[in-house]
């Protein structure tokens, strides 16, 4: 199978005002299993648009209907926020019936070009792959295959999309037979496109010329960690995506969409609010903006544009269907739904549940690979504990804070001596968490650790040694607080300090955590970290110790 | 509303209506477990949802922005 690629504008930059410096005419026939951008290394300087005469891979795509040359339906489909949800458990809250599951989704997609009476694009607005335990396993590799195998034409970059670092990322980019979109991100300085993610990109259904744009919110690098996108620069999406679309109508595109990770949600009125209503109530020649991120349901207008966001996890598939006028270019909107992907009378798409099985079988036998050695069992406890230590160690060197926290909730099983599974470290720490950094005076980091002593326990830690009486008063139990080397911990004095994001939204009564400055979530998994760290010791050839306990001194 | 949450600490979030600061950096799981930890609790037992204004229901790792507006709303109601 063989996807056309022709790299019309290699080496064109996007200044941000729309200037077009360079423009090569290039053709690339690339075999489908091939880079979508072999030329153009990810996150080098690169290509802005990918152009595909028949859109991307369509295994089961239907034959086109036959319309008249100028009136045609474009069905649009879009997935947002699959978050790797590929076995679903889901159920649909209004009816109780399962929902979702890649297998279920390629269905109701396979559905609706059966069904569709002209040319159907498949699109994801973002977030598709961080978020299950076989896609966090293979790093995104079975959502890409997933989304391959569906004949996806454009995907927008969602934040999630760099939580496995640029590397990571620039492999899916590589797998992908689909580009990964996103306008309004900038490297060297803010001038040029990081390499692999294009502005957008051109689709031809029959004589329909289609421009699809991407941009993510530019709040992103709030929510990203920094190391992930250090050098790159994230700008306000409305005035980059107004001249791309009018670029794309130079170009001959009849029908302009605009796949935005942003969010936004519906009042009872149906008003659209939030970023996304903020950038459709500022576009021009868009016919349609398909948002996503906050896993929300929206399914409306905005300064005449349809704006649909499909909640998240593969639960509904969002479609909107347009009269489009493919001679003269301008549509209408035909329907605009957001529909619940049933389980119950569809059959799944078996090339699709193979996918998902053959990865399901490959990593089952990855959570029994050893990761490190332990020279002895580490326990966890409710008073201080070596796991504990350790574990808050870890947090502590993930992120450069001077002093982490965890509860010992968080800790839910001892390690044992001997071999180190990643199913170990799951079972460890089952939960989602994530690394925050935050910064607390010395007044607040002694609070944090009344906080967290009770009668039955007291919270875990790195980076400081403290004396305590749990019997006393609440707000009198901590006696004393020093950093590790001794030096008494100063009351004014700002520390930076990690812990979980359970803990610090106020999880276990940690309210003191709300009061820090600069809160961050560095959307770093406390487990992934924990494996990483084994790991480096693993190829270090040392073993895991526990540490020397005496960071909580229980005084009587 | 929707001032950009780089310039800002703290989003302004209601949940059922009571008023939460919170970080840009967080989900609605977040807001959740700010408002009432045993509300997060009755979500991920099933026992409960978190909609919009509509009832439609939102993801707990959802983006938060200035100005949201979520509601916990149990099943057994419904």
């Amino acid at each position: 199978m063989q996807v056309q690629i022709n790299l019309i504008s290699l080496l064109k930059k996007y200044s941000g005002v729309g200037a077009t410096i360079l423009a090569l005419g290039l053709t690339l026939a690339v075999l489908s299993s091939a880079p979508i951008l072999s030329s153009a290394p990810p996150f080098g300087e690169a290509a802005v648009r990918a152009e595909t005469a028949t859109g991307a891979e369509e295994p089961s795509a239907a034959p086109q209907a036959s319309v008249p040359a100028c009136d045609v339906t474009l069905t649009i489909l879009c997935v947002t926020d699959f978050h790797g949800a590929l076995l679903s458990e889901d159920k649909d809250f209004a009816t109780g019936k399962p929902v979702g599951g890649a297998a279920v989704v390629g269905a109701w997609i396979d559905a609706e070009r059966q069904n569709a009476k002209g040319p159907v694009l498949v699109v994801a607005s973002g977030d598709m792959m961080q978020g299950s335990a076989i896609s966090n396993l293979s790093r995104g590799e079975v959502v890409i295959e997933f989304m391959n195998r569906l004949g996806f034409e454009a995907c927008a970059i969602g934040n999630h999309e760099f939580d496995w670092g640029v590397d990571v990322l620039k492999e899916r980019i590589r797998q992908a037979r689909f580009p990964f979109l996103a306008a309004n991100i900038f490297s060297g300085g803010g001038t040029k496109r990081p390499g692999g993610i294009l502005p957008y990109t051109i689709v031809q259904k029959g004589d329909l010329k289609i421009g699809i744009i991407g941009v993510i919110t530019e709040d992103a690098p709030v929510v990203i960690n920094p190391r992930s996108i250090k050098g790159l620069k994230f700008q306000r999406p409305e005035e980059i995506v107004n001249k791309i679309a009018a670029q794309l109508r130079k170009e001959g595109a009849k029908v302009v969409i605009v796949l935005a990770h942003i969010g936004g949600s519906q009042e009872k009125n149906g008003a659209i609010v939030g970023p996304i209503a903020d950038l459709a109530s500022k576009l021009r020649g868009v016919d349609a903006v398909l948002g996503g991120h906050s896993h929300t349901i929206v399914s409306g207008t905005v300064n005449s544009i349809p704006v649909m966001i499909s909640g998240s996890n593969g639960i509904r598939l969002g479609i909107v269907r347009l009269k489009v006028d493919a001679c003269k270019g301008g549509s209408s909107l035909l329907e605009e739904s957001v529909k619940p992907t049933f389980a119950e009378g569809v059959e799944p798409n078996k090339a699709v549940a193979s996918i998902v099985e053959s990865f399901r079988k490959k990593f089952a036998g990855q959570l029994d690979k050893v990761i490190a050695v332990a020279s002895e069992p580490i326990m966890r406890g409710r008073g201080e504990s070596a796991l504990g230590d350790l574990i808050c160690d870890i947090m502590r060197d993930a992120v450069g804070a001077a002093i982490a926290y965890e509860n010992s909730g968080g800790i839910r099983t001892d390690l044992n001596k001997g071999s180190i599974t990643g199913g170990h470290i799951y079972r460890i720490i089952p939960f989602d968490n994530t690394i925050v950094t935050m910064y607390l005076s010395g007044k607040q980091v002694k609070q944090a650790l009344e906080q967290g002593t009770t009668e039955k326990g007291v919270v875990q830690v790195s980076g400081i040694r403290y004396s305590y009486k749990p019997g006393d008063p609440s707000g009198q139990r901590i006696k004393s607080v020093t950093l590790e080397d001794g030096t008494p911990i100063s009351p004014a004095k700002l520390y930076l300090v990690a812990t979980n994001d359970f803990m610090a939204n106020g999880g276990d009564r940690f309210t003191v955590f709300q009061e820090g400055k600069k809160i961050r979530n560095t959307q770093i998994l406390l487990r992934d970290a924990v494996i990483s760290w084994m790991e480096a010791r693993q190829r270090a050839g040392k073993e895991i110790a526990p540490p020397e306990l005496g960071r909580a001194e229980l005084l009587q | 509303m929707n001032q950009k949450a780089t310039t800002h600490e703290r989003i302004k979030v209601f949940v059922n209506g009571k008023q939460l600061w919170i970080s840009p950096t967080f989900s609605v799981r977040h807001a959740l477990l700010a408002h009432d930890e045993d509300a997060l609790a009755d979500v991920i037992a099933g026992e409960a949802y978190v909609a919009d204004a509509r009832g439609n229901e939102i993801g707990l790792d959802g983006a938060l922005f200035d100005g949201m507006r979520l509601y916990v709303k149990s099943l057994e109601v419904e």
